[in-house]
């Protein structure tokens, strides 16, 4: 009886053993390009009722190294913005949509000149 | 040691700062420069916050002599040469321009505070004879125009959905009101507030446009931005941004909602901002004659009689106005039914 438990404890051991080991994740970050709509002003582009849409869209490899840390920036500060016109900045990474508004300053040239004006 | 700046991310500039191997007299350039980088991004909110906190503060605030006889506080206008730095160049004697863009800001942001002071006795943006400052030729066929915290701003238009942007007289007084709006009620531009700060500079823009008219409330067409609609915009029958009027109407390339709801100020200001412009206009349809003369005071007197209200609501703002619309014409109850009914036909 006592053998079969020890024999049971050894085969359990040894199954764990060579059970195969998780590889440790790898973090990929996995962003194509970042979206961009131009919001408020006298306009008021992207209103519910409203037939004007001002937006762009730029490949993420498209943007410069510099461009990449101002926007990563504001993602990650996220600061509310309080003013008359901002531009609304979305993009996937790793699987999720990010949100985030801007100031006209804040947003790189390459991507706020990729609006383009549509009426739908 | 001359200061030159770059456009080099705030990370950057305090790495090198933090650089052993640098020079000390670099670094601390560097640390300046990068200082000053922050404390220039963060200008513009701290504007907004600057001006409410010195409307708050506890003490009166002294008075600033109004010259005698009255001159119209100056204006400036800079151009920004399709670029997007602001406020851009200075333009030498923007009154003579040949560039009409540039002209026509000057003429115009100093006819609307004429406007200001002729019917409101109200000394520029701030009441205190604040300069107005105008940038045109704002980034590349930029369709919009803008208030930034401290001055106007306006693109050129695409040519296609719109036009240069100051050919609105209505643009003008909309965007020189959210300066006006700033230095008095400082509304917040998110809720019930977003959509009467909007509110507030399209009834205000729409007053100038009659003004400088002539028009009474039955000729105004009260529409917004008719003037800046471009050939594309009008062969698909759009003839204005907003109809203050008819805001559900079909042919505003921005239509809104004509009744006020509870959780309207979840929406975007421009949206709803529509119940309280149509209170406007009823209200000044049923007094009559010049919208500037009765029902405009009551609403310039609801914006800046009673300080800053960043967060306040449309039925507050509606409440002051009924309020004021007893105070200010105790003779004539006249006014009083005319806003309260404009009011409740909006759902307020």
């Amino acid at each position: 009886m006592l053998r079969s438990i020890l024999l049971l404890i050894v085969l359990g051991l040894l199954s764990a053993c060579n059970r195969e080991q998780p590889l440790p994740q790898q973090k990929v970050t996995v962003m194509s390009e970042v979206t961009i709509e131009q919001m408020g002003g006298f306009v008021g582009a992207g209103s519910p009722g409203g037939h004007v849409r001002m937006r762009g869209r730029v490949a993420w490899s498209a943007l410069s190294e510099a461009d990449r840390a101002a926007i990563d920036r504001l993602f990650t500060a996220k600061t509310p913005v309080n003013a008359n016109l901002y531009y609304r900045l979305t993009r996937q990474r790793d699987g999720r949509t990010e949100t985030v508004d801007a100031l006209p300053e804040q947003v790189p040239r390459a991507l706020a000149a990729s609006v383009q004006t549509t009426l739908e | 040691m001359s200061c030159r700046c770059f456009i080099i991310p705030d990370d950057v500039l305090t790495r090198f700062a933090a650089d052993p191997e640098l020079a000390d007299e670099l670094r601390q350039s560097l640390h300046h420069t990068a200082e000053l980088s922050r404390r220039l991004r963060a200008v513009r909110d701290q504007n907004a916050l600057l001006t409410l906190s010195a409307l708050t503060l506890p003490f009166p605030r002294p008075a600033i002599p109004i010259p005698v006889p009255h001159v119209l506080p100056p204006g400036q206008v800079f151009n920004c040469h399709t670029g997007t730095t602001l406020p851009g160049t200075p333009v030498a004697n923007p009154g003579s321009s040949a560039d009409a863009t540039v002209k026509r800001a000057y003429v115009e942001e100093e006819t609307v505070a004429k406007f200001y002071w002729d019917v409101f006795k109200r000394d520029s943006i701030d009441g205190h004879h604040m300069t107005l400052i105008s940038s045109v030729h704002y980034a590349v066929k930029f369709n919009n125009a803008f208030w930034n915290g401290s001055q106007m701003t306006y693109g050129d238009g695409d040519g296609q959905v719109f036009t240069d942007f100051t050919l609105g007289d209505d643009v003008i007084g909309h965007e020189l009101t959210h300066g006006v709006t700033q230095h008095s009620l400082a509304l917040s531009y998110s809720g019930e507030a977003g959509g009467l700060n909007e509110s507030m500079s399209d009834v205000f823009g729409s007053m100038f446009r009659q003004w400088e008219k002539k028009q009474d409330v039955k000729n105004a067409d009260w529409l917004i931005g008719h003037d800046i609609m471009g050939p594309v915009s009008k062969q698909k029958g759009y003839t204005c941004l907003r109809n203050m009027a008819n805001p559900k109407d079909p042919h505003a390339l921005a239509a809104q909602p004509d009744h006020y709801y509870p959780g309207i100020g979840n929406l975007d200001p421009h949206y709803s901002s529509g119940p309280p412009n149509l209170a406007f206009e009823k209200a000044a349809a049923a007094i009559g004659g010049h919208s500037w003369e009765k029902a405009g005071q009551i609403w310039y007197k609801a914006l800046t009689g009673f300080g800053p209200s960043p967060s306040m609501t449309m039925p507050q703002f509606a409440a002051r106005t009924r309020s004021l619309s007893s105070s200010m014409y105790p003779s004539d109850a006249s006014i009083h039914t005319a806003i309260n009914s404009a009011w409740a036909a909006v759902g307020l």
